[in-house]
């Protein structure tokens, strides 16, 4: 069985399975705003991200330090294949729970 | 302050992590700043999402089950599990520290918070902060002058450092449109300048122009969103459609977007319609001037240029502006009503909370002190096993910090209770916010208050902690291990006996005026109204037509009024500026004494009323007549007194037929002779103690004499349920029927008014009786823990002095003979004190039925210190001698 997501981890991964290699904090917070329209902290992000790799669904590694973050290094993430397969299995519990039932 | 953050961040979160979410942190404040937010706002973003980000490790830390150890990474975990062992196993000392420092905090983040929200808040708009009001400040009346129309014009058309200058006028009209129930509703009377000043565009329609400003032009409005909303439907075709304000159309023709308040709280705006050339000079209507800043200029160069036209305005008409200076003002000033001075006293409680909060933090110190003190043999091994001093202090200072947390939670929820209520009442005490909050009020707790409380935090956790670590920390060596045979050896040096001291003559000094003025919240909680207040129903109601006589179309409203089935009776109570004197009161015939004891009496209320008050409010006439038409058309008519003015002013001695006047002032002469007619039973009661109802001279007035009236409706039954049915309503149909142009206010039932006063009055006395209650309980437990270990410091010395044959009375007596020198000179020293500040405080503390209080608080504290001396002591009677001589 699929590891259970919740709502927010599951935003949380498609922000990674959009972004790709460029997932790292500042471009997940970005991707969530742009497209959810709500404004998660950081704190919340990482918090998630951490549960997250806990779960063995994604994967991080450090970057290399930059001048635009005071010198500090990004912490990049990336889906591991498990957690493609949580994601997939969240989003097709959601889809059949919505069949057929009218949001009008 | 950013070690400080970085240090935060580390709870519940690995290096890289932390490294990682603080460059994100830069790279976002980074962009931020390029995107042009200012720097305040980008501090105050960076600030909460640091916060979120602690409070999320922390909950990381402690949900998972490795949460002690990632924990470890940061702060030391083994410190922080060791500190909430201890928290669990002194539960004594967790509950009084929690209480005592929540309190603190309490207070403190309140009056923080509601001097953020209240004293310079900034604007929600494009560039809110460069948003000034001018005012003209009157140097001789010490006060503000709005009567400034003309001054308005000079400012707008010459001022280069500050442009649109704008102007408002607060108003207030009955709204009709449609079907809708008539509604009393404020008004802004807004010169056109003022939107752009916003720089907020219409939803739909426009705003007002300086055309709709003219004379000849057509009346227009332009309304709210809420209104919009919750009156038009959000229908489109609103525009183009009337409400009336009043007797007078106005056309819509915009609406403002959702959450535009400007310029306070307004939803309804109409074009400031005033002529400067009818209106003579330092006339016309009170107005709030507003502008923006010019690029480049500041508040400092506004200043200077308005100082050089105000100067000009003095020289060419000295008459109405010699005294005048004009100010250039942060916006919400001058509608906050805030003066300079008000802010300094306001501060400088801040800086008094900030104490009591220091202080209560020193006690916890003590407590904490007294704790470590039995842990030396712990902190001997501890540094024997090569812990540096810094290391001991930290986990100390941790403990601290871990003790306070929790508190400073409990403190900021209840102090933001207090800062909501405190701004409720603001908004109810200034006309010009007519009871609602003002639009740059932000609820909920600000990013500045939680620093705030951060920081009150760390001093409260460096003062508990950090001095008793210094202390205890001070002698170095392997003969502290000795106490881990369970005896102490630290002194307790001459600090701490002055703490003592201080803590014992703080109680004895500013305890007594402090219960005494709790007593006198309550005591007024308790008086109860006199009259069937559930029967009645309060609207204040005026004119806004000055042209036709008020009395009659007054006297038509209530005989309407009257003839409604629910009605059992309609008065009303209105005043008349030559009545309405305040000051020390003569009365004829009794002796000089007798006047002179009145002097400074305060809380004697003086009102008209028409002749049904009494009859209305079922209140008796036991001494002589009732008011007549005849008293309120004479000039210097009888008056009414009550029970309570002729038990205080005339010794219980008859009233009726004597003479009474408000005494001459440097300002003023005294005013005519009144004769008393009758006397009527009092307006309120209470209870437990009868001084407390202030005296009331009733006066007689009629409808004629008046523009305005506090209307009073006694209803058949419960007001609160005939309110229910519609009676608001019916009184709004009945007015509008008699003369649309009268205006009825705050229609409710009178136990509804009654109970939001008694709200404040309430709130006063439970932040008084929990400063009490905490002060007192700390200076108990901080005096009794200081004793109780000096005492355990000397167990050995009274074992051998028993051991050498010294009998129980002479230990008992060395024992007691320094908590007497200590609490007694506590006591002597607050007593003096109590002299002190008792000429400051206009009542007596020390005198009268409250003169008990100082030397019961005085008993109190010497009976603390013998109590907590008297079980060490005793224990110490019991050691074996042998058992004494062992330790050394």
């Amino acid at each position: 069985m699929a590891d259970y997501l919740g709502e927010f981890e599951q935003l949380v991964l498609l922000a990674l399975a959009r972004l790709g290699d460029g997932a790292y904090g500042v471009t997940i917070r970005t991707t969530l705003i742009e497209r959810t329209n709500r404004r998660p902290s950081f704190g919340a992000i990482y918090s998630t991200l951490r549960r997250l790799e806990g779960k063995g669904l994604v994967r991080s590694f450090a970057g290399e330090p930059e001048a635009v973050r005071g010198g500090r290094a990004k912490k990049h993430v990336v889906l591991t294949p498990r957690g493609r397969v949580a994601l997939r299995a969240a989003h097709a519990a959601v889809v059949r729970m919505a069949e057929g039932v009218s949001l009008k | 302050m950013k070690r400080l953050f970085h240090t935060l961040l580390r709870v519940g979160r690995s290096d890289d992590e932390r490294v990682s979410l603080l460059g994100d942190l830069e790279e976002e404040r980074r962009t931020r700043l390029a995107r042009g937010s200012s720097r305040l706002a980008v501090f105050a973003w960076s600030t909460a999402e640091i916060l979120g980000a602690l409070a999320w490790g922390l909950r990381d830390a402690l949900l998972r089950p490795s949460g002690y150890a990632r924990l470890r990474q940061g702060f030391g975990g083994a410190d922080i599990k060791l500190s909430l062992r201890l928290l669990i196993r002194n539960p004594g000392l967790t509950v009084v520290s929690t209480v005592g420092i929540a309190v603190g905090i309490a207070i403190a983040s309140a009056m923080f918070g509601y001097i953020h929200s209240n004293f310079d808040p900034a604007l929600p708009l494009d560039e809110g902060d460069r948003i000034v009001a001018l005012e003209n400040w009157d140097v001789e009346g010490n006060n503000e002058n709005r009567h400034s129309l003309h001054d308005f014009v000079t400012w707008r058309d010459q001022m280069t450092s500050v442009v649109e200058i704008s102007a408002f006028r607060e108003a207030s009209a009955t709204m009709r449109a449609g079907d809708f129930v008539p509604e009393t509703v404020r008004i802004a009377a807004m010169s056109a300048g003022g939107f752009r000043v916003a720089r907020v565009p219409a939803l739909l329609g426009r705003y007002l122009t300086p055309d709709d400003a003219r004379e000849a032009a057509p009346p227009v409005v332009v309304i709210g969103y809420t209104v919009w909303q919750t009156r038009f439907e959000q229908s489109r075709s609103v525009l183009g459609q009337q409400i009336r304000f009043g007797s007078t159309p106005f056309t819509i023709v915009g609406v403002m977007p959702d959450g535009f308040a400007f310029p306070v709280n307004h939803q309804y705006w109409i074009p400031l319609r005033a002529n400067p050339s009818a209106i003579a000079r330092g006339a016309g209507p009170e107005l709030f001037v507003f502008g923006r800043l010019a690029p480049g200029a500041t508040m400092a160069s506004a200043q200077v240029e308005l100082s050089v036209i105000g100067q000009r305005a003095a020289a060419a008409f000295p008459q109405t502006n010699a005294t005048l200076k004009p100010q250039v003002l942060s916006y919400t000033k001058p509608i906050n009503d805030i003066q300079d001075a008000t802010l300094g006293a306001v501060l400088m409680g801040q800086l008094m909370m900030t104490l009591v909060l220091i202080v209560i933090a020193l006690n916890v110190a003590i407590l904490l002190y007294a704790r470590t003190a039995t842990r030396r043999g712990e902190i001997a091994v501890r540094t024997a096993l090569g812990a540096s001093r810094g290391r001991i202090v930290s986990q100390l200072f941790i403990e601290a910090l871990v003790l306070s947390l929790v508190p400073a939670l409990l403190g900021l929820a209840l102090g933001q209770y207090a800062v909501e209520i405190g701004n409720r009442i603001t908004a109810l005490d200034l006309d010009v916010m007519g009871g609602a909050a003002p639009f740059w009020l932000e609820h909920g707790i600000q990013p500045s208050t939680m620093l705030y409380v951060l920081g009150l935090v760390a001093v409260t956790a460096a003062i508990a902690g950090i001095l008793p670590a210094l202390h205890a920390t001070r002698r170095r060596g392997g003969a502290d291990l000795r106490q881990l045979g369970g005896s102490t050896g630290m002194r307790l040096g001459w600090m701490w006996s002055a703490l003592i001291i201080a803590q014992v003559a703080f109680a004895v000094a500013v305890l007594p005026a402090a219960i005494k003025l709790g007593i006198n919240e309550i005591r007024t909680y308790l008086t109860q109204p006199n009259y069937p207040i559930e029967e009645l129903v309060g609207a204040a109601v005026a004119t806004e037509n000055t042209s036709s006589p008020f009395g009659n179309r007054l006297l038509e409203l209530r005989r309407r009024l009257q003839a409604e089935p629910d009605v059992t009776g309609v008065t009303f109570t209105g005043s008349l500026p030559q009545r309405n004197i305040t000051g020390r009161i003569e009365v004829e015939g009794i002796a000089e004494e007798g006047a002179a004891a009145t002097n400074g009496m305060r809380g004697v209320t003086t009102f008209g009323i028409d002749s049904d008050y009494l009859d209305v409010y079922g209140l008796r006439v036991i001494a002589g007549r009732p008011l007549n038409a005849l008293d309120a058309s004479a000039g210097d008519g009888g008056v009414i007194v009550d029970r309570s003015f002729a038990q205080r002013f005339l010794n219980g001695t008859s009233a009726v037929g004597r003479r009474m006047r408000y005494a001459a002032t440097p300002n003023r002469p005294p005013s005519p002779w009144y004769e008393i007619v009758g006397v009527a039973e009092n307006l309120r009661r209470n209870p437990i103690d009868p001084d407390v109802v202030g005296p009331t001279i009733f006066y007689a007035v009629s409808p004629e004499q008046l523009t305005g009236v506090s209307l009073t409706v006694r209803l058949r039954g419960s007001a609160a349920s005939r309110m229910n049915e519609g009676f608001a309503r019916k009184a709004h149909n009945i007015l509008a029927a008699v003369d649309p142009a009268l205006r009825m206010n705050e229609v409710r039932a009178s136990f509804q008014a009654e109970s939001e006063d008694a709200l404040a009055v309430r709130l006063v006395a439970l932040a008084l009786s929990c400063i009490l209650v905490t002060v007192l309980l700390f200076s108990a437990a901080g005096v009794y823990a200081l004793m109780s270990f000096t005492v355990s410091q000397r167990r050995r010395e009274i074992g051998i002095r028993t051991a050498l044959g010294a009998s129980s009375i002479n230990v008992l007596r060395s024992v007691f003979s320094r908590v007497a020198v200590q609490v007694g000179m506590g006591v002597a020293l607050g007593a003096l004190g109590a002299m002190a500040i008792a000429p400051l405080s206009d009542d007596v503390v020390l005198a009268g039925r409250l003169a008990i209080v100082t030397p019961a608080i005085a008993l109190t504290m010497v009976l603390v210190g013998v109590v907590a001396a008297y079980g060490p002591a005793r224990r110490s009677l019991r050691i074996q001698p042998t058992e004494a001589v062992r330790g050394e």
